[in-house]
């Protein structure tokens, strides 16, 4: 139970408690005005009835042709809203929206040794497509698993096949 | 080829080594190239400008300048010369030449849909709504296309926002509704972003009649059906509905929404408000009280596993029945959800309404069904931790005696200790449910050691943190939790490594920088609490810029609504209260920690970034308080907790505070200019432009008036504070620590540097009497009281952990002042030697040096002054040793001890010059 709704400025002062996992990068201002200012209907945030934020999803759409997806950019959830099933609330909503958009399929990245987020992406119907190589730098570089779910415009499940090697970051091509 | 596309590549091969010299950052190289290119070609514009850009780079700005400004004059329509000249006016910080450079470019081609579309920009830049506006209407008739006209609207819809209220009343908002008509009538209103626009105008009109014809008719169901908009459609179309309180129509469509999201909890408490107002009014409607239950109830069966409907129905018995069907309510949800984290949340409001016995009795009940309860997943810890939260709301863990609130902390390791063989597994980038009994008992251990002042609840509660951390690495509670523990004993060094663990960085400094901004400081970690402050203040510098681009972005892609919204962001920011304290704090810092002698106080001072102090002046109390206390966790009983009142007197205090300290920052400032006669960079530039020298009397004026403005201030300090009993200082954990107004003043800090400055004043004013020199005997009478109520306190509690910050604090605002007035004495030395033009001094260089004949009766005054405030000073560094003494952590003090020295340095140097 929550308050879905659209994500707005003043949200940003209040996401702390949701921001301080470690596995949720804060980022810079530029970056959600980046998003609000262009997917607004991507970035969508929930609310508890006692007035917390309980967790946000931030996304976009982009591509050309059959390559024209929604992506998730960052879906996360706060520790005491967890086990209430929000964060698949979430992805449902990005991938209604996409498909509403004409969107192919949707995507996102995640990191190989995530198994919590791979396990859970593999629950809702996301695939791993291919490996990104060298994706998240840090004291020690990690690669990405770029995982997809096709979604009704692709009939024939076309976009989740998956690839046979691997492929560096310079290779993606949006 | 034809000649004008031949000259154009000859152009470019001429330019293009110039451009890549600028881009490997060999700026040196880029102007050799482009004096080369220009001894044969010396009209190039565009060459001319990338000279510019070149010189910008190598600091020479203000050669570059002259150049930028006579191709400016040229008004360029060279798309190069355009481009790079943008860049130019950026990096010298003067967007407005932008303007004018494409107001050329659009005078000379007025058809170019490319220059208005960059002179619209430029102007959104700047926030020139109504310029912005004309240009995107010019645009329109150049180039009829849709969002040019719709630029144009949401221009006036800014003027509307930012402006005068009653103009946006009666011209703004309805020439913008007029003109989003227009395109209505004629067909022309296409896509959803101008829908949403027109929608957000007579949202502002707060024209709610005609805002639901939009959402209801042709437009509106079109915009509601794509899956993008259509929760933006339902929750404008109830809050119009709210607003024109039509409550029929609010239940109506809060039913709808509930029949698709039966867990949207705001379509809940719209529908029982409604039903309420309904009720209340004697309004006929089929949503009845008991329509609304058996609803409420449908809901349950339909969808039992979904929390929404359970807690909707404690909101309607609470809202339109009574508390005292409450309890079997909030039993019944427990039963069904406690294994939740967040039920304790969920039921909180709802365990406020009941009076004590009902809460009482309550717990007893929860407590007899579930204790013997096994524990064998994280489900049934959070169910244990949720009783054990709602038992400390409920007052269970109020009004005991030390002896039993320190079994109930025993009964907690117990439980933490005996589950830990189930969160085992869990990585340690999660954070563990079972933390939860550790945080709750640092909130006990805390009480106690406030009410006992004994140490060893301190101890207790750091270890028991510092243990839960070890293997719950993540936990943030437990972190913040140590944070305000080592505040309060004045470690700021732990403080900062604690806040640098939780990687606070850009926003969060602005909502969570209350829990370290000046808390640094205080524990006299001022190298920490300088590099601080510069951060954090960074963040505010870039808004600008940031938000600048993302405003522009959402004209481009149309989004209005988050045009609004982002301005409404850079207004919260740059009217930020931790922006203002943070800045006033760098900079005093700066002139603290930087200066020895009298030379680099001056250079310091002239560094400075002072704001205008007009609007200071109109504007210091109507900062916002962006801080977030929510994000600690609590679950003090909500008579206990920290509520809205303490909040507000908080930042009330605050507010105070900041004003007193950026007046003395100006203040003491403007006693250097004027001691050295000199020109704050900021007013020279716009000096030179209207041809006049501030002259030493401006100085003077600028000084007594920024003096008395200070005075006045502190005197409304020091009434509010005696007025007023400030909260007990530790009260709880959440709350925030405000530095004490009564405090402050007992450090004798403003009352001194008032005192020198009336003496700087009176030196100027050439007022050799004894007036003067009594004024010169006193100053450090202030800093000697301040001194002794400090020593009383190093004596009697200096050993008390729990008052240690305080003690701290008061060093640090007298080592402060003891700096401080060290520059103020090189502020009159320099008067005595006939800087800052003292009346019938003889001013100039050779003038200045030795003590100028007037004032030679001062010399020995000024030598006793000095004297007094390095007995001060000494006197001080005798306290801190004994504190360090008196302190077995010494790694507190060493800093402390350190600027002490350094304080006592300026004064030495200071006493040298004589």
């Amino acid at each position: 139970m929550s308050t879905l709704r659209q994500f707005t400025c003043d949200d940003l002062f209040r996401f702390n408690g949701i921001n301080l996992d470690p596995l949720t990068e804060m980022y810079g201002l530029s970056f959600y005005l980046q998003y609000m200012a262009r997917w607004p209907e991507y970035f969508m945030v929930a609310e508890s009835p006692s007035g917390d934020l309980m967790g946000y999803i931030m996304g976009k759409s982009e591509g050309q042709n059959e390559n024209w997806h929604g992506h998730v950019t960052a879906v996360t959830v706060g520790p005491e809203h967890r086990r209430l099933g929000l964060a698949n609330q979430l992805m449902e909503g990005l991938e209604e929206i996409s498909d509403s958009k004409n969107c192919y399929f949707v995507d996102l990245f995640v990191r190989v040794s995530n198994k919590i987020a791979i396990s859970f992406y593999n629950k809702l119907g996301y695939t791993v497509y291919r490996t990104v190589l060298q994706y998240y730098s840090g004291e020690q570089d990690e690669d990405a698993y770029d995982m997809r779910k096709a979604l009704t415009m692709d009939v024939n499940k076309k976009s989740v096949v998956p690839l046979d090697s691997p492929v560096h970051m310079e290779e993606l091509d949006y | 080829m034809s000649k004008h596309s031949a000259e154009n590549s000859v152009a470019e091969r001429r330019l293009r080594p110039i451009y890549d010299w600028l881009d490997n950052g060999n700026n040196k190289k880029a102007l050799q190239e482009a004096d080369k290119v220009l001894k044969k070609q010396p009209d190039f514009q565009c060459c001319r400008v990338l000279k510019c850009l070149a010189l910008i780079r190598l600091g020479k700005e203000g050669e570059a300048e002259v150049i930028l400004n006579k191709v400016l004059s040229e008004s360029p329509v060279d798309e190069g010369a355009l481009q790079a000249m943008t860049i130019a006016w950026r990096e010298l910080q003067q967007p407005g030449k932008i303007c004018q450079m494409y107001e050329g470019a659009v005078k000379k081609e007025p058809q170019n849909e490319e220059f208005l579309t960059h002179l619209f920009m430029s102007y959104v830049r700047l926030g020139e709504y109504k310029k912005q506006q004309l240009a995107a209407m010019n645009l329109y008739k150049v180039a009829i296309k849709n969002p040019y006209y719709f630029w144009s609207v949401m221009s006036l819809v800014l003027q509307a926002v930012e402006g005068d209220p009653a103009l946006a009343k009666t011209v703004h908002l309805p020439l913008a509704h007029k003109m989003v008509q227009k395109m209505e009538t004629s067909g022309k209103l296409e896509q959803e972003q101008e829908v949403l626009l027109y929608i957000l105008i007579l949202e502002l009109k707060e024209d709610w009649k005609s805002g639901l014809a939009v959402l209801d008719g042709p437009l509106g169901i079109k915009l509601a059906k794509s899956a993008s908009y259509r929760n933006f459609c339902l929750a404008k179309r109830v809050e119009f509905h709210l607003a024109s309180e039509d409550w029929e129509e609010v239940a109506k469509l809060s039913r709808e929404e509930l029949d698709r999201l039966p867990d949207q909890w705001s379509a809940y408490t719209q529908f029982i408000s409604a039903v309420k107002e309904l009720k209340d009014k004697e309004v006929t409607s089929t949503y009845t009280a008991e329509e609304a239950e058996e609803f409420i109830l449908s809901q349950q069966t339909s969808h039992p596993a979904m929390r929404g409907p359970w807690l909707a129905q404690l909101e309607l018995v609470s809202t339109l029945q009574s508390t005292a069907l409450l309890p079997p309510l909030i039993l019944d949800y427990f039963s069904k959800f406690s294994t939740k984290p967040v039920t304790f949340s969920d039921l909180a409001k709802y365990l406020a309404m009941l009076d004590t016995k009902q809460q009482q009795e309550l717990v007893t009940q929860l407590t007899n069904q579930y204790c013997d309860q096994p524990i064998n997943n994280i489900g049934d810890i959070c169910r244990d931790v949720n009783l054990v939260q709602l038992s400390r709301f409920c007052g269970n863990m109020t009004n005991l005696s030390n002896s039993h609130l320190e079994v109930e902390v025993t009964r907690l390791l117990a439980k933490y200790n005996s589950v830990q063989h189930i969160v085992t597994d869990m990585v340690s980038t999660d954070l563990r449910p079972p933390d939860n009994y550790l945080v709750l008992a640092s909130h006990l251990l805390w009480d106690m050691w406030n009410t006992t002042k004994e140490e060893k609840y301190f101890m207790q509660c750091t270890a028991l943190l510092y243990t839960g951390l070890s293997t719950s690495p993540s936990n943030w509670q437990m972190k913040l939790m140590l944070i305000k523990l080592m505040n309060v004993v004045g470690a700021g060094a732990v403080s900062y490594s604690l806040h640098s663990s939780l990687d606070i960085k850009h926003l969060m400094l602005d909502t969570l920088g209350w829990l370290l901004g000046r808390q640094l400081s205080f524990s006299g970690q001022l190298g920490l609490a300088s590099q601080h402050a510069s951060q954090t203040v960074k963040l505010y510098n870039h808004v600008n810029k940031d938000t600048a681009d993302h405003i522009i972005t959402a004209f481009r892609s149309g989004t209005f609504y988050q045009i609004r919204d982002i301005y409404k962001l850079r207004n919260r920011l740059a009217t930020s209260h931790h922006f203002l304290t943070m800045d006033t704090e760098r900079q005093l810092l700066d002139l603290l920690l930087e200066t020895s002698i009298h030379t680099q106080a001056v250079q310091m001072v002239s560094y400075l970034e002072l704001a205008d102090e007009d609007k200071d002046s109109k504007d210091w109390d109507k900062r916002k308080d962006n801080r977030d206390m929510n994000t600690m966790a609590s679950w003090d009983p909500s008579a206990l907790g920290l509520t809205k009142e303490m909040v507000d007197t908080s930042f009330q205090t605050e507010l105070l505070y900041s004003r007193t300290r950026q007046l003395l920052l100006k203040t003491i400032a403007s006693a250097v200019y004027l001691s050295e006669d000199m020109v704050p960079i900021k007013e020279t530039n716009s000096s030179t432009t209207n041809g006049e020298v501030p002259s030493s009397t401006s100085l003077a004026t600028n000084l007594s008036n920024l003096t008395s403005s200070l005075q006045s201030h502190w005197s409304t300090c020091c009434q509010v504070s005696t007025a007023t009993t400030p909260p007990a200082r530790h009260a709880q954990p959440k709350a925030p620590s405000t530095p004490s107004l009564s405090s402050y003043s007992q450090s004798g800090q403003v009352a001194t540097m008032l005192d020198m400055l009336g003496v700087a004043s009176r030196i100027h004013q050439v007022q050799v009497d004894t007036q003067t020199k009594e004024l010169m005997g006193e100053c450090s009478k202030h800093l000697v009281l301040g001194l002794e109520a400090l020593a009383s306190k190093i004596d009697t509690s200096s050993s008390k952990l729990l008052e240690r910050g305080e003690i701290l604090e008061q060093v640090v605002w007298l080592l402060e002042s003891v700096g401080l007035s060290a520059i103020l004495c090189g502020v009159v030395l320099s008067l005595i030697r006939g800087g800052g033009g003292a009346k019938g001094g003889k001013k100039g260089k050779k003038g200045k040096g030795a003590v100028q004949q007037q004032f030679s009766e001062l010399v020995n005054s000024y030598t006793s002054m000095l004297g007094d405030l390095q007995e001060v000073a000494s006197k001080l560094l005798e306290l801190t040793e004994k504190l360090e003494a008196n302190i077995s952590a010494e790694s507190l003090v060493t800093n402390m001890s350190g600027l002490a020295v350094d304080a006592d340095e300026i004064l030495a140097n200071e006493a040298g010059e004589v």
